[in-house]
């Protein structure tokens, strides 16, 4: 009875101890020598490398595999970890400084417009009052909850426009088999919010349009041609997108509805809702930042290109379980989760999605990685961005090369292999319209 | 089997392996240099005959027993494609066909399986004029991209209007009904007759646009300086054959439209989510009608003293709109209407004694409901669920016929609203390796069409698929689908693509 007393109050005071050395000095909580997010983004410490954040168990150029993958575990993605356990192989890299990421001209204007940003209740932003127009650069560069991290992907694109050139989407079965592919191609046009292709802000008679865009498949001929042509608006609460087809095996031009997010694109793992991530609109999502935190994402920077001189998937890239898991370089990234619950009937349960921070963020797309859970809570997809740094007239720019789908249900990935060139200067009329439709079909 | 069966199809067949064995075919087709690729593909189509009855045209014409092979052709197509920068695109299309039906099945009359509607009608491009072989360019094309303005010349098909299983505004080319009827699952794609024309398409900027609210703004038009060509029927004996032989009391003189102007224009926009095009054409009807040449004969007509007769093709002036709108979430529906007005649409004139045209008022109308509903209990593929309503209404309906046959009310009878319902449903499944279909079309005169469809795809390259062609109803007046009861059949096709 005296000895249970005294193992009490011993453990009380350990507790006691603990707390206050918590209150004093926080960051012993996750190891002394690792920076807060907060700290980093602001400059006021140095971006941690992965040996800080592992305690000196993994170092740059380590390979990460089923059998030491629970090192880096709580920098993972819960199905990054899952595919890991199954055969993908992470190497770990440095990460870029983030001036290495994307044009500077872009922090510029998110600099000179930060604390302007008001956003409606909806998500809708826009610039000191509601109804102008946000002129560009991240509205929320420290995002306090997840409607400003959807509104930062959404208003905070730092792309004006893209060709993505070849695409190669890869159908992998379960045993790592490529057995089939479909080639596409895909022409984006940011009509607001454009911060380097003039004309900057708004494209003059296209203020109320976010995006518009193309997207035809090339091969196989069964499908050649099958493009779809959809503009998407600047408040997608008031305005739904408008969406044409044109259908080479009828050689027609019809109406569909853009508001079929859950269905599967082209019998690939990805959905409508899925592309650059979560592109359905988040107004219908219930969202809630969970928490800042490092993780591991695919490096911008490989040992050499992803896509070679004649944009072809490079040779020299290595695959694990058959042509299933890329071998890439991995790096630390700051990012915000949130978690995105459906507030009507949906495939998903869930949606967790992973947003970089200001001003660690890549060109390609606000998101970078995302998990998704099936209506019975269980871990179902996950998404990887794979970025590619390429530098214009002295400008980087962090473009996507891959976006890979992972089924971990069924074992089923669908691999899309993406050239992407950023701020190509699509004209609205003859490039990403109706008429462009059929130029480009068959 | 007849004896040439394999002399027709076996230099076809090494033709095309020999090509695809030298190309290092891909799913993308095969990139010759930087500026020229081709793609392509080669079938085989199978069609046999599933109906209790035989084609009663064809007996008329002496066929004693039913045939069991209703079609089999052997395709390699290819598509070049010459693009060297992005003004100037040059394409074609050329197709090697081997029919090997008539061969194959002994029950069948000797028919030529690559009619024209008159030879060497509307310049084909046809290197051969055989029974059996065809090698023709059936598409030739150059695209002009001068930033706001486009410009198709050359022998193409130009498809205007929305609507899926009728032909409502899509009427600008006739079709080749010559070997596969209206049954092949791409509709008319393979059927379309390309006529050369010029088509140019203006796209008007949205900042020169006077009306803020229209967006998407076009204007659309076209002009076939001379290449009318009339609708290709099957030729007597054919399997799929659908007209009785030509009563030798008449003696037929075409009027071909050769050398007269075809054209079309329209306007196109959009109004917040409403979008839609106007359209005016200027066309020839794709059929021709009879009229007579001459008085009423003193005496009976007889195959010695026939009645000069002229098949006529009629121009009319049709006036079209279409019409779209999306509903959103929940309901994401689309639906789309097509209409076409014809003030002077040909009929054969009811009361004539002699064969006589009369033009008629006439609108063809049809609206649509698209839906993607998931209706597996695994919510990843969702079904297309299609549902069309058309409907002709002709003015004056007591006062003309169908066919310049006697008028009698259960064969040439003509209503004054004819009704059409619809149904097409789309399954795709396993990552669209495989696909299910459903098109079932009801006439309310009571006749319907039902084509029952599964296709399986292997890979990047091979493609399998089989459907069902079911015919029937009460309704048997000529030009129902009761009227073609015949024609039922299943087939196959068995494609490479590269």
């Amino acid at each position: 009875m005296k000895t249970a007393k005294i193992i009490k109050i011993g453990n009380l005071a350990i507790v006691l101890i603990a707390f206050l050395f918590a209150l004093i000095l926080p960051g012993v909580l996750i190891g002394a020598e690792i920076p807060s997010i907060k700290d980093v983004v602001e400059g006021k410490a140095s971006f941690p490398t992965i040996e800080d954040l592992t305690g000196g168990k993994v170092k740059f150029g380590d390979l990460i595999d089923k059998n030491n993958v629970d090192l880096v575990k709580e920098y993972l993605t819960a199905a990054t970890y899952v595919n890991v356990k199954r055969g993908m192989v992470l190497r770990i890299v440095p990460q870029l400084s983030f001036e290495q990421l994307y044009p500077e001209t872009f922090r510029k204007v998110t600099e000179k417009n930060r604390g302007k940003a008001v956003m409606d209740k909806n998500g809708v932003v826009y610039y000191e009052k509601i109804g102008t127009i946000w002129p560009g650069g991240l509205p929320f560069p420290w995002a306090t909850n997840g409607l400003e991290v959807m509104g930062n992907y959404t208003y905070g694109r730092i792309w004006d426009s893209y060709h993505s050139f070849p695409v190669y989407l890869w159908f992998v079965n379960a045993k790592g088999k490529l057995y089939k592919s479909v080639g596409q191609e895909h022409r984006y046009l940011k009509c607001t919010c454009r911060t380097t292709v003039p004309p900057l802000g708004a494209i003059p008679g296209y203020e109320n349009i976010s995006i518009k865009r193309l997207s035809v498949a090339v091969s196989p001929l069964e499908i050649k041609g099958l493009g779809q042509f959809t503009v998407r608006y600047y408040n997608q609460e008031k305005d739904y997108d408008t969406g044409f087809a044109y259908l080479p095996a009828f050689k027609r031009t019809i109406r569909i509805s853009t508001t079929t997010w859950q269905d599967n694109i082209a019998g690939s793992d990805l959905t409508y809702g899925d592309g650059d991530i979560f592109q359905e609109p988040y107004v219908d999502w219930d969202l809630n930042l969970k928490e800042k935190k490092y993780i591991l994402l695919p490096s911008p920077v490989h040992s050499f290109p992803i896509f070679d001189k004649k944009r072809k998937i490079n040779d020299k890239l290595q695959f694990t379980v058959g042509k299933k898991y890329p071998c890439v370089d991995w790096a630390i990234l700051p990012v915000d989760v949130v978690e995105a619950i459906p507030k009507f009937s949906h495939v998903y349960g869930k949606r967790v999605v992973y947003s970089p921070i200001y001003p660690y963020l890549f060109s390609s797309s606000g998101l970078q990685s995302s998990d998704l859970y099936d209506r019975q809570m269980k871990l179902w997809k996950g998404i990887i961005i794979g970025n590619s740094r390429r530098v214009y007239d002295g400008t980087p720019q962090t473009e996507y090369d891959a976006f890979w789908v992972y089924d971990l249900q069924t074992g089923h990935s669908s691999l899309m292999w993406n050239h992407q060139e950023v701020n190509v200067p699509w004209n609205p009329e003859q490039d990403i319209s109706l008429g462009a439709l059929l130029k480009v079909g068959r | 089997m007849k004896a040439d069966f394999w002399l027709t199809k076996k230099w076809l067949l090494v033709f095309s392996i020999v090509f695809l064995s030298v190309t290092e075919a891909s799913a993308a087709g095969v990139q010759l240099t930087d500026t020229l690729s081709v793609t392509g593909l080669l079938r085989h189509e199978l069609a046999i005959h599933a109906a209790g009855k035989k084609n009663p045209n064809n007996t008329l014409l002496g066929q004693a027993d039913k045939n069991t092979v209703d079609l089999s052709r052997t395709v390699f197509r290819t598509e070049w494609t010459y693009k060297p920068n992005d003004i100037f695109k040059l394409y074609s299309k050329v197709r090697v066909i081997s029919d090997q039906t008539e061969a194959l099945d002994d029950d069948l009359l000797d028919y030529d399986a690559f009619p024209q509607s008159t030879p060497r009608y509307g310049t084909y491009l046809r290197a051969t004029n055989d029974d059996e072989v065809n090698v023709e360019m059936s598409e030739l094309y150059a695209d002009v991209n001068l930033g706001d303005l486009w410009v198709r010349l050359g022998k193409q098909q130009i498809v205007w209007g929305e609507m899926i299983s009728a032909r409502i505004l899509d009427i600008v080319n006739p079709l080749d009904l010559s070997w596969h009827f209206k049954f092949e699952p791409e509709e008319f794609e393979n059927i379309r007759v390309p006529q050369w024309t010029i088509r140019a398409r203006y796209e008007v900027a949205q900042r020169v646009v006077p009306l803020p609210w229209l967006k998407d703004l076009y204007l659309e038009g076209f002009v076939n300086p001379g290449d009318i060509s009339p609708q290709i029927y099957p030729a007597p004996g054919a399997p799929l054959n659908l007209k009785p032989p030509t009563s030798p009391l008449f003696q037929l003189r075409e009027k071909d439209r050769r050398g007269d102007i075809e054209c079309g224009f329209r306007i196109g926009g959009r109004v917040g989510q409403f979008a839609g095009t106007l359209n005016y054409l200027s066309l020839y009807t794709d059929s021709g009608h009879w009229e007579s040449r001459a008085p009423l004969l003193p005496g009976p007509p007889s195959p010695a003293n026939p009645f000069p007769t002229d098949n006529k093709y009629s121009r009319r002036d049709m006036y079209g709109v279409s019409l779209n709108y999306s509903f959103p979430y929940p309901i994401n529906i689309t639906a789309t209407y097509e209409g076409v007005y014809s003030p002077d649409e040909p009929y054969q004139d009811r009361y004539s004694r002699l064969p006589h045209i009369r033009h008629n008022k006439t609108l063809k109308h049809a609206i649509r409901f698209d839906r993607k509903t998931f209706v597996l209990p695994h919510p990843i593929s969702a079904m297309m669920i299609q549902l069309q309503y058309s409907q002709t209404l002709v003015e004056d309906h007591d006062k003309i016929k169908s066919t310049p046959a006697p008028y009698t009310r259960g064969s040439n009878n003509i209503d004054s609203t004819k009704n059409v319902i619809a149904l097409l449903l789309s399954q795709d499944l396993w990552h669209n390796n495989i696909k299910l279909t459903f098109k079932g079309i009801y006439d309310l005169d009571d006749c319907y069409y039902i084509v029952p469809g599964f296709k399986y795809k292997h890979g990047d390259h091979l493609i399998f698929d089989i459907y069902g062609v079911v015919l029937g109803g009460a309704e048997t007046r000529t030009g129902s689908f009761g009227s073609i009861d015949w024609a039922d059949e299943v087939f196959s096709r068995i494609t490479y693509q590269f």
